[in-house]
């Protein structure tokens, strides 16, 4: 069984993550890291648990920011060394770039896997449906199978010692002709959140646009993030690009602290990774209880306001 | 300008009791008492459809709307609602049963469903919530030849060409659209379709569904996965409440209970 993880230079830690999460039932097999764009730090290779690490390079740096130039430099990898299983970090760019993979070799496909095994006659999936609210375990009989799994962060392996094989591979990649005044920006903000370690979510039942702004201010004096649910983002009180869910950024900080969310599973899939889950609620049914580890029956506003009291007053 | 809607009617999974998630196994899970709602993604994208026809016909352009459904329930309010707000056709290709894991069976029935519609885009959403597989409009554009956009928060008609905004993951992408294409919409800037009035009911009263009867098996096999078990995950956590008077009592107790990660 041959494997790929594939992932962009700004994802190495992140690829060293999946790999610990890989199981496979087999003696003969091996497993390689596909790096769209290449490494631009060789310190940081050392740092990976895997043998051999191919370059990806596209015909031009602005390429790497089109996912079909970015799916099209993969597959020419894929075409000159074929492997069964294609593993990619889930989010909005690796789940594009896996169902776009997954058309071009005519391959099996799940995206927002979180467990991943293989053996001799196929391989098993395991991910989140219905909202998240059940586990289904899928099996793939037939490969290739292009896959993206959702990062554990809490099981990386020990370092090895042993320096990676690298090899480059130079993809020769055009932009799709049907796009034209292509514009790419950038949302520090939606990075700011993933790398925080501490996130405060706002969920709608936080209220007024003044309470949303309470949580800002808290967020900084406690020197975290401010991100939000779903609703509270379609009513416009948290910017789009700091929504947390399932189909929005899934965290996993050190501490998460929720206001005023009832705890709707597709939310929850997004701050179940934090090591701490606390959070607020006026209700004391609210589901959210079920699902963290510290509870605060208050109301938002004023919770909110006594914690930042107790910040100003040192 | 002819737009083709792809939509799912799902169940409204916050309304589910949790012992029925208990009680789920590999042949599904009871939903039958639960209300319905239009997939909220896909709901987006018809609101963003409507939304291309307000502004194309402002520009002097004809836009007609058809909307395509798989299911066999009787979900006459929601197409008498989508009649009344700006579609003028809908298809509802019936199925023998529920096809929730096999996006790729499913893009050949709905690929089948579009061949009974001319069109210049189609816009579907990214994914349902109970299947969640996000591959649909993948398979679906690969079996129409179309390239797919996904992961789209908004799509404008200005001067006769279609603008589309996608979310990256580390940033947006805004482009000009130049061919047909399928535009899976995601976290849109849209989210909720428009309600009809009263009048745009009694307009389209005797409007109803074209229903299309599918033959499933020439789409089995191939890229499907098996579903070998499906299980309800019993929570990890446990919660221990802070009590106290006043909020400001709960704010000591929580941060002198957890100095470690709040205080900082």
């Amino acid at each position: 069984m041959k494997i790929s993880v594939v992932c962009f230079s700004d994802e190495l830690l992140i690829a060293n993550s999946l790999l610990s999460q890989i199981s496979v039932k087999q003696t003969e097999n091996s497993i390689e890291l596909w790096v769209l764009g290449g490494i631009d730090d060789t310190q940081k290779v050392k740092k990976l648990n895997i043998q051999k690490i191919t370059e990806i390079i596209p015909s031009e740096q602005a390429h790497l920011k089109e996912p079909v130039c970015c799916a099209d430099a993969v597959y020419k990898c894929f075409c000159r060394h074929p492997v069964d299983v294609i593993v990619l970090p889930s989010g909005l760019r690796g789940d594009d770039l896996a169902a776009r993979l997954s058309v071009l070799i005519s391959g099996g496909c799940m995206l927002q896997a979180i467990e991943f095994s293989c053996d001799e006659s196929g391989a098993s999936v395991r991910k989140p449906v219905y909202s998240g609210n059940l586990h289904a375990t899928f099996r793939f009989e037939t490969l290739p199978l292009v896959l993206s799994l959702i990062p554990s962060p809490n099981e990386e392996k020990e370092q090895s010692n042993d320096t990676p094989e690298l090899a480059r591979f130079e993809a020769k990649t055009e932009p799709p002709a049907w796009l034209t005044n292509i514009e790419y920006e950038s949302t520090e903000n939606g990075d700011l959140l993933k790398s925080s370690e501490l996130v405060i979510a706002a969920g709608r039942g936080v209220g007024k646009a003044e309470s949303f702004r309470k949580l800002e201010e808290l967020a900084e004096v406690m020197g975290g993030v401010l991100g939000g649910t779903r609703p509270a983002v379609y009513d416009g009180k948290i910017p789009r690009e700091r929504m947390i869910g399932s189909s929005a950024a899934v965290l996993s900080p050190k501490c998460s602290i929720v206001f005023g969310a009832s705890g709707a599973a597709p939310f929850l899939a997004g701050v179940e990774k934090s090591k701490l889950l606390i959070a607020v609620n006026r209700d004391p049914n609210a589901l959210i209880f079920d699902n963290c580890d510290v509870g605060v029956i208050a109301d938002c506003n004023e919770f909110a306001e006594a914690l930042l009291q107790k910040y100003r007053n040192g | 300008m002819n737009i083709l809607c792809c939509f799912k009617i799902v169940s409204d999974l916050d309304l589910v009791m949790e012992r029925d998630w208990s009680s789920a196994d590999v042949s599904g899970v009871d939903l039958s008492y639960v209300k319905k709602v239009i997939s909220c993604f896909d709901e987006a994208g018809i609101e963003t459809a409507l939304r291309i026809k307000d502004s194309a016909e402002k520009q002097g352009e004809t836009v007609h709307i058809t909307a395509i459904t798989l299911g066999n329930g009787k979900y006459e309010a929601f197409f008498k609602n989508l009649f009344a707000v700006g579609v003028e056709r809908i298809l509802q290709g019936t199925l023998s049963t529920e096809r929730l894991f096999s996006p790729y069976m499913l893009s050949g029935i709905l690929s089948e469903l579009a061949g009974n519609c001319e069109y210049d885009l189609v816009i579907t959403g990214m994914q349902s919530a109970d299947g969640a597989n996000g591959l649909t409009p993948y398979f679906l554009a690969e079996r129409q030849g179309i390239p797919c956009i996904n992961n789209v928060s908004e799509l404008q008609y200005t001067d006769g060409k279609l603008k589309v905004t996608c979310d990256m993951g580390n940033g947006v992408r805004k482009a000009t659209v130049h061919t047909p294409a399928l535009y899976a919409i995601g976290n849109s800037v849209n989210p909720y379709l428009r309600m009809a009035t009263l009048k745009q009911k009694l307009a389209v009263s005797k409007l109803s569904a074209e229903t299309i009867e599918i033959s499933e098996t020439s789409y089995s096999g191939g890229r499907n996965a098996e579903l070998c078990s499906l299980s309800h995950e019993k929570k990890m956590r446990h919660c221990v409440f802070v009590e106290g008077k006043t909020c400001g009592d709960k704010a000591a107790k929580l941060l002198e209970a957890y100095p470690e990660v709040v205080k900082r």
